[in-house]
């Protein structure tokens, strides 16, 4: 797993997390959603691995409001994704 | 060897002087004297793009250029039928409606224009568009891909100035309407954005 897919509910939802990860100088970078991962918003999260922990602490303390973290590997067509039990 | 004496000209002045005697003379050299980067840039691209060798040398704050122009000739054409796709980016949202949900998209297109299969040749930044090539822009990490994949990336300089980003380029060149034309008019396909 290279980098973490943070996938929403709504673009609302995705804007307030950005915002939110911004105020904690948290390196991201915003991404569509890849297509095999269907039933979310368009717009995702991409956060490097590392931050998994922080991720799920902020998701326990109701910060961020997410639908799925997928762990991912690879870009475009060769992308492989997985998602993560949070 | 004939001077093109180009001290004081704002662009695209030193380009378009530097055109009339290259579309002039058969085969030769002549020299082109420029008194900023910008301008050495840009002239040392049109020779570089009219098939021409430039080379540059720098001398107390002055450029100067010697150019060189083979005989046109008949020269081996490229035939090849790989697409030019040409990137126009207008503004720094991707459509209007909402500003922070343009914000989102572009970045959200800039992503997926740097993971796409056909990737454009050139992007070129006009207007607001410049705002994602300098100090600040969240789309720097895609654009370091773009041009790490051969992408050409262009700022028009007189946005850069107007917006007072000139000194704050991040990636790519500062380019003129004259490139930016020729680019857009020798593209298989301009997306305009």
């Amino acid at each position: 797993m290279e980098y973490l897919i943070i996938v929403f509910d709504t673009t609302g939802f995705a804007m307030q997390a950005e915002s939110f990860f911004k105020t904690k100088s948290i390196k991201y970078e915003i991404m569509p959603t890849p297509r095999e991962i269907s039933l979310s918003c368009g717009i995702s999260i991409k956060l490097d691995s590392s931050n998994l922990d922080f991720l799920i602490e902020c998701i326990r303390g109701n910060k961020i409001h997410v639908k799925d973290i997928f762990g991912a590997a690879g870009v475009g067509a060769s992308r492989k994704i997985k998602k993560l039990d949070i | 060897m004939k001077i093109i004496d180009c001290r004081g000209l704002k662009c695209p002045k030193p380009v378009i002087l530097t055109k009339k005697e290259y579309d002039l003379i058969d085969k030769g050299e002549f020299q082109v004297i420029v008194d900023n980067e910008a301008a050495k840039e840009n002239v040392v691209k049109f020779v570089k793009n009219e098939g021409g060798n430039c080379t540059a040398e720098e001398k107390e704050g002055l450029y100067y250029l010697t150019v060189k122009k083979e005989s046109s000739g008949c020269s081996i054409m490229d035939f090849g039928h790989e697409e030019n796709l040409v990137i126009v980016v207008t503004t720094d949202k991707l459509g209007s409606g909402d500003d922070k949900l343009g914000e989102v998209l572009m970045k959200s297109y800039m992503y997926a224009l740097s993971e796409s299969d056909n990737k454009p040749k050139t992007i070129i930044f006009i207007n607001g568009g410049v705002k994602l090539t300098t100090e600040g822009s969240e789309v720097l990490d895609s654009l370091n891909r773009l041009a790490e994949d051969g992408a050409e990336i262009l700022s028009c300089g007189t946005c850069l100035d107007f917006y007072g980003l000139k000194g704050k380029l991040k990636i790519g060149s500062i380019s003129n309407m004259f490139t930016i034309v020729e680019k857009m008019n020798t593209a298989s396909k301009v997306v305009n954005i």
